[in-house]
């Protein structure tokens, strides 16, 4: 099979910039180890896609990923992705293709440029679901057989009482994840490696310069937001509590899986932003939840399992 | 008015593992600028950190020896900051769940013993060094990544007697454990003084300054009373206004100044490390770690005053450094008499090296050469006075005294008849001191003894010359 990676995904002594002006010239010194897993399997690598940067989507825009052209240009089999945000997921289904996430864990995150760390984990972007389990198999220590599970299409869904907190998982996430990017990013500040901007007269003008000019718009929100709700006036306020629903969101969904095996859910709905379109998506990076997105029949769906 | 200074001290000392909190690089002091630095502690992107067992063993060593509470499930928080010498815009240290708790460490100064308070030891990353040079900035990143305790105390310390004390008896403590070697100027222990100053009697704390930077224990000490005073005077005089701040020692001149504006008062955001799990320590690990600790200092004085009768103040010299503690029991191993051993190493060895700035932590010998040389004194082949020429060449060229004494046919020459022999010609040719001695001026008979050692070279057995000489001299 030949396949593609984010550029998040650290090839040895490839540029691996993580879609950032910050790691422009950034190469990587080792491979990350799902690219060795796949290279091991005999795999061969066909290149590294841009993505957005650091996998951290816009809140507004919805422009097609690049992973989705790569694929539909047919450069190669599958893209290894990190899609924490949901976007890839979102978009799959529409183009004809199969997005599918391990469980958060099940896949080594060494050499992946760390964005969310608690919900970061490499996922394929496929055309269908065997491609797909053959794939997680080669990268993860498990056997995944996700084929199993997807249901026949006449199965009939219900009770959607069941589907809590779904106002507030899109919040909820942006707080933990704009708190653990805004800890993942300080390393870039232009004083070891990557970007660092010209005509700093002191210290810490070459730090406002280069984080200035280095890191894009929804980064820079992301970074901004995350050291606001991390800040001594609204740890308890924010990050804590935010960190207290997510358990109860686990703990909630944990329960409803054990009841049923899977929810078969929607990867796109409408809402006002990219976060509230993504909310199922965002409840499996939330907890962690193995997940894949697909055509289904008709209908576009993200089945979430337990893992 | 009578006032009074209370301070509590936040004492940094690093680990002695071999590698760093959590990557596998040489934890070693020195070396090559950077190293001892890999993706991981250079802050690479794309690499996790991993937890180094020995440096939480080492931190429960430190939390037993302080008689602390060892927290059952540890974990690791980010503490955010920009500097330069720090990789990852981080350092990860230990804010929610620290690895001990509410310990003590019991002193004496010159009005008693005192009990000091801690408040908590947890554990941490070291950052980097920072080289000026002219115009320009270097950073050498193998100190950063190496892990550290930070032992906080509470604000029981009334006097700078009392936080020298508290120092030394911790580093007494740490190295005798293995925990740490404590050494201060190669900046492998620091402290941070919090220091306020009250009327005497008062129970409300004045405004509290935190000092940093003093290198050595003399550099605490003037520090303290510098910043006692600046205190006293504002408070008397209303010549400024104290406000709560981190202050920077300078020893040079003897002065402490502000190190940041109120409008930059740091917010870490400390926040717990996702990508490290929380760490169990169970009642066995922590019972396996106490098995392995070593004798403490305070246990080896009792046993070395009381079984092996040292003096108090022999023994107080050998335990208050780990070194000369260590080379006391590998001497004593070998069979060696302990007070002969201590002996040795009190008078002799101590006065090899009088440098200053020289702790007995920093003297350096081989041990196996040294106890050689004390069993060839123990079995007379040769004498003390050759034993002490041949100390001196082991500590500064580590020459082998087994060969050396071969090869320069330095063996105590005790043969009874040779001696004799040496007697009688000495006497034949000191006819006038010989009178003199029958004479009733037995003083003469040490100059006598010294022309029979030169005319063996020193070699001879002192004792059995003396003897041969007595008996000599009373069949006269």
């Amino acid at each position: 099979m030949r396949f593609m990676a984010c550029s998040n995904i650290m090839v040895k002594d490839e540029i691996s910039s993580a879609g950032s002006k910050m790691l422009y010239n950034f190469k990587a010194p080792f491979g990350a180890d799902v690219y060795d897993r796949c290279i091991g399997k005999g795999m061969e690598f066909a290149g590294l896609i841009e993505t957005d940067e650091f996998g951290i989507d816009s809140l507004f825009e919805q422009n097609t990923d690049a992973a989705i052209t790569a694929m539909l240009e047919n450069r190669c089999d599958f893209v290894l992705c990190n899609d924490l945000f949901g976007k890839l997921q979102r978009q799959a289904p529409g183009h004809g293709l199969v997005y599918i996430n391990p469980a958060y864990g099940a896949v080594s995150r060494q050499g992946l440029i760390p964005a969310v760390s608690s919900m970061d984990r490499i996922g394929v972007l496929c055309r269908n679901i065997d491609d797909g389990c053959r794939v997680i198999s080669a990268i993860s220590d498990g056997v995944s057989d996700f084929a199993k599970e997807i249901p026949d299409k006449a199965t009939e869904y219900k009770d959607i009482s069941q589907l809590k907190y779904t106002d507030i998982i899109p919040y909820v996430f942006y707080i933990l994840a704009s708190a653990e990017i805004s800890g993942n990013t300080a390393r870039y500040d232009g004083v070891k490696f990557g970007f660092r901007a010209e005509n700093a007269q002191n210290l810490n003008e070459m730090y406002l310069k280069s984080r200035t000019e280095g890191f894009d718009r929804d980064t820079q929100l992301a970074i901004i937001t995350g050291c606001m709700v991390l800040s001594k006036d609204n740890y308890n306020k924010l990050y804590h509590k935010a960190m207290q629903i997510r358990r109860l969101i686990a703990e909630h969904y944990t329960r409803l899986l054990d009841e049923c095996g899977f929810l078969a859910l929607s990867p796109s709905v409408t809402g006002k932003n990219n976060l509230e379109r993504s909310v199922f998506c965002l409840l499996s990076s939330l907890c962690g939840f193995p997940s894949i997105s697909m055509k289904h029949g008709d209908s576009e769906r993200l089945f979430v399992y337990k893992g | 008015m009578k006032y009074e200074v209370v301070m509590g001290l936040e004492v940094h000392t690093e680990l002695a593992t071999k590698s760093k909190l959590f990557c596998s690089c040489s934890a070693e002091f020195g070396g090559q600028a950077n190293e001892n630095v890999c993706p991981a502690c250079a802050g690479m992107p794309g690499m996790l950190p991993n937890a180094n067992k020995r440096a939480i063993e080492l931190g429960i060593a430190a939390g037993i020896i302080t008689n602390s509470r060892i927290t059952p499930t540890i974990s690791f928080d980010k503490k955010n900051y920009f500097y330069p010498d720090l990789p990852t815009g981080y350092q990860i240290t230990q804010l929610f769940a620290p690895i001990c708790k509410d310990g003590y460490v019991d002193i004496e100064t010159a009005d008693g013993g005192r009990r000091i308070g801690l408040t908590q030891i947890h554990l941490e990353q070291d950052a980097g060094k920072l080289v000026h040079s002219y115009d320009l900035s270097l950073v050498d990143y193998n100190r950063a990544g190496v892990p550290l305790i930070e032992i906080v105390s509470k604000p029981d310390f009334r006097s700078a007697e009392e936080v020298v004390a508290y120092l030394e008896k911790l580093r007494q403590i740490l190295s005798f454990a293995g925990v740490s070697d404590c050494r201060m100027q190669e900046g492998s222990m620091r402290c941070d003084v919090n220091l306020s100053v009250r009327e005497a009697g008062s129970d409300v704390l004045g405004v509290r300054t935190e000092m940093k930077n003093m290198n050595s224990l003399k550099a605490i000490v003037r520090a303290i009373e510098y910043e006692s005073q600046r205190h006293i005077d504002a408070l008397e005089t209303g010549s400024e206004i104290l406000i709560q701040e981190t202050r920077r020692w300078d020893d040079n001149k003897g002065v402490s100044y502000s190190m940041r504006d109120k409008e930059e008062a740091a917010d870490y955001r400390y926040f717990p490390d996702p990508d490290i799990l929380p760490i169990d320590i169970s009642d066995e690990w922590i019972a396996a770690v106490k098995s392995t600790l070593p004798e403490s200092a305070g246990d080896k004085f009792a046993r070395i005053t009381g079984q092996l009768g040292i003096s108090e103040y022999d023994a107080g010299i050998i335990t208050a450094s780990r070194k000369l503690s260590d080379i006391f029991d590998k001497l004593t191993q070998k069979g060696l008499p302990p007070k002969d051993v201590v002996s040795w190493i009190v008078t002799e060895l101590l006065s090899m090296d009088t440098q200053e700035n020289k702790s007995n932590d920093d003297i350096d010998i081989d041990c196996d050469k040294f106890a050689d040389l004390l069993l060839l004194v123990e079995r007379k082949e040769i004498n003390r006075n050759t034993a002490k020429k041949i100390l001196s060449l082991i500590y500064n060229q580590n020459i082998d005294p087994i060969d050396y004494v071969a090869q320069n046919n330095l063996g105590m020459v005790s043969d009874t008849g040779l001696l004799e022999g040496i007697v009688s010609e000495v006497l034949a040719e000191n006819p006038s001191s010989v009178e003199q001695f029958l004479a009733g001026n037995e003083k003469v008979s040490g100059f006598l003894m010294g022309k029979a050692m030169a005319k063996t070279a020193g070699k001879a057995d002192p004792a059995a010359v003396r003897m041969i000489l007595m008996e000599a001299l009373g069949r006269l």
